[in-house]
């Protein structure tokens, strides 16, 4: 499974102009990143629209941590460009961190310093630290500033790194997978407390997860890594539109290369068959061959979109 | 920047106390029955071998905890998001290294002072090494340097290619001994094999001492060369890379060790 007619519809299809309209926060084209013989990111192209809310999905060592990584000045790419908001991170990095907020997977800190001295220690790196941006974020999130980072459960370390990303005003904010780890209340609170803090920010925003479901709540687009390389990125709402499930009736089996769509899996029951399909046009349903009628079209979760698109096998999810 | 430093400080300043603690301790070991060839008062010139052993593992140890703790802790990962290069990271780190360890053998020196002036340590004159203040200084205190300088370098080196701090210091421990039993027979084979053939003794002969002291200063410079480089393009100091970035500085000392063995075979064949 290639995705190939997604892209082309991403590259065609009327999402493309809208996006084209929108001014990219981060551009990413052609990069490549590997680490000997193990290419982790092969001509890996990506842009994200500012303002926007973007889920970064694939699966373990897709290369999603790597790519934030390269983002954020803490590796060199091999090959390839990337601007975050206009600045290339192997040139500019101290410039690209001071506008860039980012909360990393294993929430790093010094776990000697309290609270109250791990934000004074981060704060003095930044020219546009706003104290009182810092003293709003610490008391919605009832951090105890006198407690020790090493005593804080992870959701607490969670919302600290949220202050320290979010306190210095950042135009983006990259978050790598801060709630593997949580308890689902905890993931709760803490998706709550980003949407709050976000809220009206008017900050574009960089997801990288396996909660899908909560990332398809809060996200309006979306992006899928596979074996290092860009499977499709597109508007949420375009992208729902695009992958479904159809109930078709009939006798024969929904060719593979029907025209209009391409067949991701099929499942029949009796005279019924589950169709999962990628249509060529978001919207625009497939012509079917005599004998064979549409008699329902069920629209995807995003996990579902995403376990079909990536030919995962459904009793590994 | 100075923040940054501070926080070095904050989190090395402990080496200080505990070198001063170890000094310390030393008129006590002799009572427990330890060490039973040490007996008070102290002569002050294995008083002055411990505390320059005790400087020599202070340096490896300054050296070892620049980096390897917070890469296996994850905060270097913190560091590496913040909007300060890795250049002023390196110099801040190895800057506050250095210090912490200059404090610590100045420390250790006022507390081994401290020990003689108690009488708990038999002074130069009573053991027969009539040193005046001015030939201790230039024949110990400059070598003393030059010894722990070379040490701490050689912990900046291996504390970018571990993780943790006892894994780095004895690396530093094997490293540091590797080099300079290395370095002392190449210097000696290369001095047999030039044309005004001698017996080399360091240490008793000026000129060879400084032939060496010259070579040891030089191997320094490029060990922080070398830890400045993976330092800065090391990444997360995780991946193999950082081993390809050492070859550089590895391959010309190992090339230089390699020719010397083999003059040094064909001299003794002919």
């Amino acid at each position: 499974m290639t995705g190939s007619s997604l892209q082309e519809l991403d590259q065609n299809g009327a999402g493309s102009d809208s996006s084209k309209s929108v001014k990219s926060a981060i551009t990413v084209s052609g990069v490549v990143k590997k680490f000997g013989k193990t290419t982790a990111l092969d001509g890996l192209s990506m842009n994200i629209p500012t303002g926007s809310v973007y889920a970064l999905l694939g699966r373990n060592g897709a290369g999603k941590s790597t790519l934030v990584q390269l983002l954020m000045a803490m590796m060199d790419r091999d090959s390839g460009t990337i601007s975050v908001l206009g600045h290339d991170p192997a040139k500019e990095p101290e410039a690209l961190k001071q506008r860039v907020g980012y909360i990393p997977d294993r929430l790093p800190m010094y776990d000697w310093m309290t609270v109250a001295e791990v934000l004074k220690f981060t704060s003095a790196f930044y020219e546009r630290w706003s104290r009182e941006e810092e003293i709003a974020l610490v008391k919605r999130f009832g951090l105890n500033t006198t407690q020790k980072v090493s005593s804080l459960s992870r959701g607490y370390r969670a919302l600290l790194a949220l202050v320290i990303a979010m306190a210095h005003n950042p135009d983006i904010v990259l978050l790598d997978e801060c709630t593997s780890g949580m308890d689902a209340i905890a993931r709760r609170e803490f998706e709550r407390s980003v949407i709050e803090a976000l809220q009206q920010s008017g900050r574009t925003v960089l997801f990288v997860g396996h909660q899908i479901d909560e990332m398809e709540r809060i996200c309006d687009h979306v992006g899928i890594i596979k074996d290092g390389k860009m499977l499709i990125e597109m508007p949420l709402d375009q992208l729902k539109d695009t992958v479904k499930l159809l109930r078709i009736t009939g006798e024969d089996n929904l060719p593979t290369n029907a025209p209009g769509c391409r067949v991701i899996e099929v499942k029949r029951i009796g005279r019924e068959q589950l169709v999962k399909v990628e249509l060529s046009k978001a919207g625009v349903m497939p012509t079917l061959p005599p004998g064979l009628m549409i008699q329902e079209t069920v629209n995807l979760s995003l996990e579902e979109i995403f376990v079909a698109l990536l030919d995962i096998p459904q009793e590994a999810i | 920047m100075n923040t940054l430093a501070a926080k070095e400080w904050r989190e090395n300043r402990i080496i200080i106390g505990f070198a001063a603690l170890l000094v310390a301790v030393i008129p006590i070991v002799p009572t427990l029955g330890v060490l039973t060839h040490l007996s008070l008062p102290i002569p002050q010139s294995d008083l002055l071998s411990i505390l320059l052993s005790i400087c020599g593992v202070c340096a490896l140890y300054c050296g070892s905890v620049i980096v390897a703790p917070e890469v296996g802790n994850g905060s270097l990962q913190l560091l590496s998001t913040l909007p300060i290069s890795r250049r002023q990271i390196w110099w801040t780190k190895i800057g506050m290294g250095l210090l912490v360890m200059f404090a610590s053998m100045v420390v250790c020196s006022i507390v081994m002072i401290l020990i003689t002036m108690l009488g708990l340590s038999m002074n130069l004159v009573s053991t027969g090494q009539t040193l005046t203040p001015a030939e201790y200084v230039t024949a110990q205190v400059l070598v003393a340097l030059a010894a722990t300088v070379f040490l701490f370098s050689v912990g900046s080196v291996v504390t970018m290619l571990s993780d943790r701090t006892l894994s780095a210091l004895i690396g530093s421990v094997v490293t540091a001994v590797t080099i300079y039993l290395l370095t002392i027979w190449t210097v000696g084979e290369i001095l047999l094999i030039l044309p005004h053939r001698q017996t080399i003794e360091f240490g008793t002969h000026t000129g060879q001492l400084n032939i060496l002291i010259a070579v040891f200063v030089l191997i320094t410079l490029i060990l922080f060369a070398a830890s400045y480089r993976l330092f800065v393009s090391g990444e997360t100091l995780k991946t193999n890379k950082r081993f390809r970035l050492l070859i550089p500085y590895v391959a010309p000392s190992a090339a230089i060790v390699l020719v010397t063995v083999i003059a040094s075979w064909f001299v003794k064949v002919q």
